[in-house]
């Protein structure tokens, strides 16, 4: 059977890496967001250190040793996200995220795919992608430019920390709340071929296509292509 | 029993007498808890733990008038800086004092985001961040805070909270009565939200506290909306993961009708 490519191997890689700094910004920043709860996380960074640092305690230590992980994790993404945008932004007209019908129409095909169980009239990316999707480019920018003027501070004045911090927090918030929905939708068994094209083959089955995607399908035919991003 | 503390604007006479004792107090305690000898405790400047100390600033259009206001902690009852602190370094004692435990600070600036009056110095030298901690060790010594000993003029003033607002309001009635003008006892009642009332309070003429950096309603906005913020976003969070759970029985549910 025919394969259409769905991810290319440049979006799945960030896609990926993306995944591993999410671990190490949840893991290293939930104890500096809500310290009366995740203060037990500092234990398992501060172990290790203690080894090195034996005076100190691990909510000090710890908590320093998770800002020092949270801020490399903020290098790795610096590097990769300006890398992924530009190469993204050069396809801007083709992207699937752009608004495909009304929200209402969206929302009642969302219905019809997630309580039905039947094929919706999906383009590429359903109206709830689409819009994670967007959510997902707002709070990572903000976490990025808010995150600088917290890594930076000397460069800045404490008012623009208090700032900064207010909206590190949104941002936080915005990937707290969208994140449990976007992993379990990807787990769930309706998706198992999107799951598949995002970590193994990076395409879905022309059928599959067909029937699950038909406003996609109908812009690969017009296109006469096999693959769009 | 709450301690507090009593600056009176009217009755310093400006000789920092304060100043410099807490500079040498400070010294002074780090040779006492076995940090270096007291020859190399005081040889080291450590401008960092002058606690109280005077700062200039001018008012208005250029060339202003010059205000030197003292900059001190306030104590607040409600403590944003110990709120914020991840690290749990800063402690607000039974008795009222707000103490950073500098072994425990990791210098993240917390507390200087949150305090409302701009107080905790951080020393990138050191790492760590440093604000006045009322002679804590000295309180439970039976002792003082060594800024109110230094002080010739009894415009500092220490005792329990109850002697310390007596003595601050016998203060304003007499200046009112000779001078004609209405004087505050700022941080007798709750300032604001985020301070609730201060444990070193300030008797100062009402008209001028502003410029003295005593502002009504002292807070530090968006780090106190981080509270609303994360009420509503942990909510959410609720919801949403309420929404996957349920969706995920539905859809078992759906398997087993099947």
């Amino acid at each position: 059977m025919r394969e259409i490519q769905a991810f290319n191997r440049f979006q799945r890689s960030m896609h990926l890496h993306y995944i591993h700094f999410m671990v190490i910004f949840f893991l290293t920043g939930l104890p500096q967001v809500a310290p009366h709860h995740f203060r037990w996380l500092l234990y398992f960074f501060w172990v290790p250190f203690a080894w090195f640092s034996p005076q100190t305690t691990y909510l000090s230590g710890g908590m320093k040793v998770a800002m020092v992980l949270h801020r490399l994790a903020a290098v790795g993404l610096l590097i990769y996200a300006p890398l992924f945008a530009l190469r993204e932004l050069k396809n801007m007209g083709r992207w699937q995220i752009w608004p495909e019908g009304g929200p209402g129409a969206g929302i009642a095909e969302l219905i019809k795919h997630y309580l039905s169980f039947q094929p919706g009239r999906f383009g590429k990316y359903n109206f709830g992608q689409k819009c994670l999707a967007w959510l997902t480019i707002v709070a990572t920018g903000i976490m990025i430019v808010s995150g600088c003027i917290l890594m930076f501070k000397d460069a800045f004045s404490p008012s623009a920390w208090r700032w900064a911090r207010f909206f590190h927090d949104v941002g936080f918030f915005i990937f707290l709340v969208i994140l449990p929905i976007h992993i379990y939708m990807a787990l769930h068994p309706l998706n198992r071929k999107g799951f598949r094209a995002m970590f193994e083959t990076g395409t879905l089955p022309e059928d599959y296509v067909k029937t699950h995607h038909p406003l996609w399908w109908e812009k690969i035919k017009s296109r006469g292509g096999g693959s769009m991003s | 029993m709450k301690v507090s503390m009593l600056y009176d604007m009217q009755a310093c006479i400006r000789c920092y007498a304060c100043s410099v004792q807490c500079g040498i107090e400070n010294r002074a305690r780090l040779s006492r808890d076995g940090r270096g000898t007291p020859e190399r405790v005081l040889e080291n400047q450590r401008p960092e733990l002058r606690f109280i100390f005077p700062v200039f600033h001018y008012l208005g259009n250029y060339p202003g008038r010059a205000v030197s206001y003292v900059h001190h902690c306030m104590h607040c009852e409600n403590a944003p800086c110990a709120r914020r602190c991840p690290a749990a370094a800063i402690e607000v004692k039974p008795y009222g004092p707000v103490v950073i435990h500098e072994e425990r600070c990791i210098g993240c600036r917390a507390c200087v985001e949150a305090c409302p009056f701009n107080v905790p110095r951080f020393a990138p030298r050191m790492g760590k961040t440093y604000k006045c901690f009322m002679c804590y060790d000295r309180l439970e010594a039976g002792l003082p805070p060594a800024c109110v000993e230094a002080c010739p003029a009894r415009a500092l003033y220490f005792g329990t909270r109850e002697e310390v607002l007596e003595e601050g309001r016998r203060r304003v009635s007499r200046y009112e009565k000779r001078l004609g003008e209405t004087f505050t006892l700022y941080g007798a009642e709750r300032v604001s939200e985020a301070t609730g009332y201060l444990h070193w309070v300030t008797v100062g003429p009402a008209a001028i506290l502003e410029d003295y950096t005593l502002r009504p309603d002292a807070a530090q906005k968006p780090i106190e909306a981080l509270d609303a913020v994360r009420t509503i976003g942990w909510v959410l969070f609720g919801a949403s993961a309420a929404g996957v759970i349920g969706h995920f029985f539905y859809s078992l549910g759906k398997r087993v009708e099947e």
